[in-house]
């Protein structure tokens, strides 16, 4: 692009190429969606066999969370590096899962001092974050897997014992995974494309 | 087809309006991706940066990353305005008198 003399009609050309250059612009998201997704289902598939084979202390399972979370920080902290450009998307996103994250370690915490079933509120944040993420990127099978887990939340209540965890294990499957796998395979077909 | 002599000088430029409009849809964005995006040299977006820079349209982060520096852009309140502003006289150019 050089500098000339430029006419209203290029100069409207100019700024619709240039807006139409950062739309469109899906990020690779599927790698935490993936990382959480598969921690959480393995520890629940897990901790049900655990209880179904009348093992003590299944609830240690859990512990890898906290592990789960800092190679999360790592792998977050490399991609913001490697990012040559934030879009307003990025910065909603961004913000929404901070919330929610702090918001899972308040849940954690809190089961801790006042006992309750943690998995029906878990489950009510995997939707929001995936129902607001769908929506703000555009892409139905997370908005539809954040539905889905808006129902699993209320049915998980009337399930007792250890299917619960089969019901949380599904939950990251419809939310997480199965839309992550979606999601990386657009980006590569965008990716291919471009 | 007339001169367009009151339209702000800062923005009527190909180059400059291409990042400032970019600058518009994203909250920040690198040095590298604006030349990218735009297909401009180093050395003319150096100085297209600089002047919309002096205008206070946007605001200029200069960092080190892995020894190497890196400059990042973003669209101050007053570069918005005049980004509206510009687009909004560009409209009446366009829309033919009554």
């Amino acid at each position: 692009m050089e500098e000339k003399n430029i006419t209203q009609q290029e100069s409207l050309a100019i700024i619709q190429q240039m807006i139409d250059k950062t739309k469109q612009k899906l990020n690779d998201n599927s790698k935490f969606f993936f990382l959480w997704g598969f921690a959480v289902f393995i520890c629940a598939i897990t901790q049900y066999v655990m209880l179904k084979m009348l093992l003590l202390n299944t609830q240690k399972v859990w512990i890898a969370m906290p592990i789960i979370a800092i190679i999360h920080i790592i792998l977050a902290i490399k991609e913001r590096k490697g990012n040559i450009v934030q879009t307003h998307n990025d910065a909603a996103l961004q913000a929404l899962w901070t919330a929610l994250g702090i918001g899972f370690i308040i849940l954690a915490y809190l089961s801790f001092t006042i006992s309750f079933n943690i998995f029906p509120f878990y489950i009510l944040l995997y939707g929001i974050g995936t129902f607001v993420t769908g929506k703000i990127i555009q892409f139905k099978p997370l908005t539809f897997g954040g539905i889905v887990c808006f129902l699993l939340s209320i049915i998980i209540t009337y399930i007792n014992g250890a299917e619960q965890l089969l019901i949380l294990a599904a939950s990251v499957l419809v939310s997480y995974i199965i839309p992550g796998i979606l999601l990386k395979l657009e980006f590569s077909k965008q990716q291919k494309q471009a | 087809m007339k001169p367009f002599t009151d339209l702000d000088p800062l923005l009527h430029s190909q180059l400059r309006l291409a990042i400032m409009s970019l600058l518009v849809s994203v909250k920040e964005a690198d040095f590298s991706y604006l030349q990218e995006a735009t297909n401009s040299t180093n050395g003319n977006l150096s100085v297209q940066i600089s002047k919309l820079k002096e205008a206070e349209y946007i605001d200029v982060k200069k960092t080190f990353e892995k020894n190497y520096p890196k400059t990042t852009c973003k669209i101050t309140k007053k570069g918005l305005k005049a980004f509206e502003k510009y687009v909004s006289d560009i409209k009446q150019y366009l829309t033919p008198k009554k």
